[in-house]
C-alpha cells in the first residue's frame, strides 16, 4: 500500500506524462525503423507497439484532465517527504493543519532545519517563480500534515494579478533563502542543485 | 548504391513502377509523422523541462502525444498491411522464400507462378495475391501461422522442402478465373449445363491435379509437390 501512496502523492501526472512519452517515443522510433530498413521482423514489431500508442494517448489524457485541477489536498504523516532538495518541481503547497520541516541539506549528507511552518503557511514558490530553480531544500513533514498542492499556472494567476500577494510572498522568501546561505556558506545567488554526495 | 535503393524503391524486377502508390506515399507519412513526433517530444523535454504538465507544454503535448499520433495509427497499420503484400516482402526472409521467388520470377520458367508472373497479372504483389490467406491479411489462425513461420526463420527451424499445413484452396485460384472465358469454355471445368464443377468448388478436385503445380522448385521431389 504504502509505495501505491507514495506513487500517486506528490507529482505523479508528470511520472505519468513522462511513461506516455516513453510509449509514444518506442513506437515512433521503431517506426522509423520498420519505414527505413523495410525488415520484417521490425515491422512486426511496429505493428506490435501500436497498441503502445493507445494507452500513451489515454495516459495523456488523463494528465490533461487532472492537470485542469488548480488545488489537490494531500495528506502526510510524520517523518514523510513532501519533496527533497533538489527535485524539480513547480507546485507551490499551503499548509492546512500540521507542522513541516523545511531542510537544507549539506554536502556532508547531513541536513540542518532552516524554519518550521504551520497551518496557514505556504512553501515551494522560490523554485516556481525563479525560473528553472530545483527546490532549494527539502521538506519534511514533522507530524500528521494536510497540505494543498497548488498548480504553477493557478498560483501564477495569483501572483500576477495581486500586487500586494506579490509583496508578500517577497518577504516571506527571503528570510529562507538567507538562512540557507548562511548553512551552506555561499552567496544568497545563485542557488545551486542539491550538492552531490 | 543509391541509385540501387531507389530502383529497389521503384520498379520491381525490371516492371517500372511510378513513384506515389499509395503504399509509398504511406511510408513517407510513417515516416515524417514519426519524425514529428519525437521532435514534439524532444521540443517538451527541452522547453519545458520540470513543468512538464502545466499551461503551454500540454499544447505541445497535444501533439506530440495525442493528434500525431492519432495519425500515425492509420498510417502506420496501413504501411505495415499494404507492405506485406509486397513480393519484396516475401523475398525478405531470404533463406526460406528464396527459392519461391526465383521460380516466381525466371523467365523461362513453367510453374503456375511463374507463368502468371509472365503476365503481369499483379506487379509488385505476385505472392499476396495468390496466397491471400496467408500471414497478417488472412484468418486469425492464418496470422498466427505467419508469427510461426517467421518465429521458425529467425531460429532457423524450418524443414525443406516447405509443406503447407492446409491444401491450396482452390477458392483463391476461382476468385480470378471463374466467370471468365477461357476457363469457362473447358469442358474439364464445369458440369453440365455451364457451370462451375461441384467438384472445383469444394476442393474435392484441385487445380493442380491436372494444372503445373504452384511453385516448380529444383530439387525438390514431385511427390513432395503432391503431398503438399
Ligand atoms: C519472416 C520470414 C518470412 C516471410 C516475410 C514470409 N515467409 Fe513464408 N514462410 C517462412 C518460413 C520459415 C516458412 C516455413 C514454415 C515451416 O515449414 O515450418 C514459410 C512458409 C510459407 C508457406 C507454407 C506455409 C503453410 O504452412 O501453409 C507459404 C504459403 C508461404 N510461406 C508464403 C509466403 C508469402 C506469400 C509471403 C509474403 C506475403 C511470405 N511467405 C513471407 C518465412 C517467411
Ligand atoms: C499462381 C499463383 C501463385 C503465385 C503467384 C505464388 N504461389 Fe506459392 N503456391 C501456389 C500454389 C497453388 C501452391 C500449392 C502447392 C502446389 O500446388 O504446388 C503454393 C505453395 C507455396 C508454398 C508452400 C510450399 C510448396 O511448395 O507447396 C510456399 C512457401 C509458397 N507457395 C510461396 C510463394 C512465394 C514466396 C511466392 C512469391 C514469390 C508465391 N508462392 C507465389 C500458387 C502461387
Ligand atoms: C489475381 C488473379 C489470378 C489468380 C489468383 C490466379 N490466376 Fe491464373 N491467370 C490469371 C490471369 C490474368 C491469367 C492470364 C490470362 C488467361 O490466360 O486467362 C491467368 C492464367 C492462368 C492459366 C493459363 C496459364 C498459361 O498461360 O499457360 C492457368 C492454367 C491458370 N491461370 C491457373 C490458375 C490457378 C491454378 C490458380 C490458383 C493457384 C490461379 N490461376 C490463380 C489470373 C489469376
Ligand atoms: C480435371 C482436370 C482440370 C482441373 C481440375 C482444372 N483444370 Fe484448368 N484446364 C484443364 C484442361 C484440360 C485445360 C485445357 C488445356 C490447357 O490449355 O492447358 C485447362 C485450361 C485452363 C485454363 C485456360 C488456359 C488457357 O491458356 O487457355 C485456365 C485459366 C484454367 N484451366 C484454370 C483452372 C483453375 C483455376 C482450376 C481450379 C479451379 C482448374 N483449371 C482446374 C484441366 C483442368
Amino acid at each position: 500500500m504504502a509505495p501505491i501512496q507514495e506513487l500517486i502523492r506528490g507529482d505523479w501526472p508528470a511520472r505519468v506524462l513522462a511513461a506516455a512519452q516513453v510509449m509514444i517515443a518506442t513506437v515512433a522510433v521503431v517506426g522509423i525503423a520498420a519505414v527505413v530498413t523495410l525488415n520484417p521482423y521490425i515491422l512486426l514489431g511496429f505493428g506490435a507497439a501500436q497498441g503502445l500508442i493507445v494507452i500513451g494517448i489515454v495516459l495523456f489524457v488523463i494528465v490533461a484532465m487532472l492537470s485542469q485541477r488548480a488545488m489537490v489536498l494531500e495528506e502526510f504523516s510524520a517523518g514523510q517527504i513532501v519533496f527533497r532538495q533538489g527535485d524539480p518541481g513547480h507546485h507551490v503547497y499551503v499548509i492546512r493543519s500540521g507542522t513541516v520541516e523545511l531542510i537544507a541539506e549539506k554536502a556532508d549528507g547531513g541536513g540542518e532545519i532552516i524554519d518550521r511552518l504551520g497551518p496557514g503557511d505556504h512553501f515551494g514558490d522560490i523554485a516556481l517563480l525563479r525560473r528553472n530553480l530545483p527546490r532549494q531544500f527539502t521538506v519534511k513533514a514533522a507530524t500528521q500534515a494536510h497540505i494543498f498542492r497548488i498548480s504553477p499556472s493557478g498560483f501564477v494567476q495569483l501572483y500576477a494579478s495581486l500586487p500586494e500577494f506579490r509583496e508578500y510572498l517577497r518577504q516571506r522568501e527571503e528570510p529562507h533563502l538567507r538562512r540557507l546561505a548562511a548553512v551552506r556558506k555561499g552567496p544568497t545567488q545563485p542557488l545551486g542543485p542539491k550538492p552531490p554526495k | 548504391m543509391f541509385t540501387e535503393v531507389w530502383h529497389q524503391m521503384r520498379g520491381v524486377h525490371g516492371v517500372f513502377l511510378e513513384w506515389g502508390t499509395a503504399l509509398e506515399w504511406n511510408i513517407v507519412f510513417t515516416f515524417v509523422l514519426c519524425l514529428l513526433i519525437l521532435c514534439c517530444i524532444g521540443a517538451s523535454l527541452i522547453v519545458y523541462r520540470g513543468r512538464q504538465t502545466e499551461g503551454n507544454a500540454l499544447w505541445l503535448h497535444l501533439l506530440g502525444l495525442c493528434i500525431f499520433p492519432l495519425f500515425l495509427l492509420p498510417f502506420g497499420n496501413f504501411t505495415i498491411f499494404e507492405y506485406s503484400k509486397q513480393e519484396r516482402f516475401c523475398a525478405s526472409c531470404h533463406a526460406s522464400m528464396d527459392p519461391y521467388v526465383r521460380d516466381l520470377t525466371a523467365p523461362d520458367g513453367k510453374s503456375l507462378a511463374a507463368t502468371h508472373y509472365q503476365d503481369r497479372f499483379a506487379p509488385g504483389e505476385e505472392c499476396y495475391t495468390c496466397h491471400a490467406n496467408y500471414g497478417v491479411h488472412g484468418t486469425f489462425s492464418a496470422k498466427l501461422l505467419g508469427l510461426k513461420d517467421a518465429w521458425r526463420e529467425l531460429t532457423g527451424t524450418y524443414t525443406v522442402p516447405i509443406k503447407m499445413s492446409l491444401p491450396f484452396p482452390n477458392a483463391l485460384c476461382l476468385k480470378c478465373h471463374n466467370g471468365a472465358r477461357k476457363f469457362m469454355k473447358e469442358d474439364s471445368h464445369t458440369d453440365p449445363g455451364g457451370v462451375v464443377a461441384r467438384d472445383l468448388l469444394t476442393d474435392k478436385t484441385l487445380c493442380t491435379d491436372c494444372h503445373v503445380p504452384g511453385h516448380l522448385i529444383p530439387g525438390r521431389p514431385k511427390a513432395a509437390m503432391k503431398a503438399s
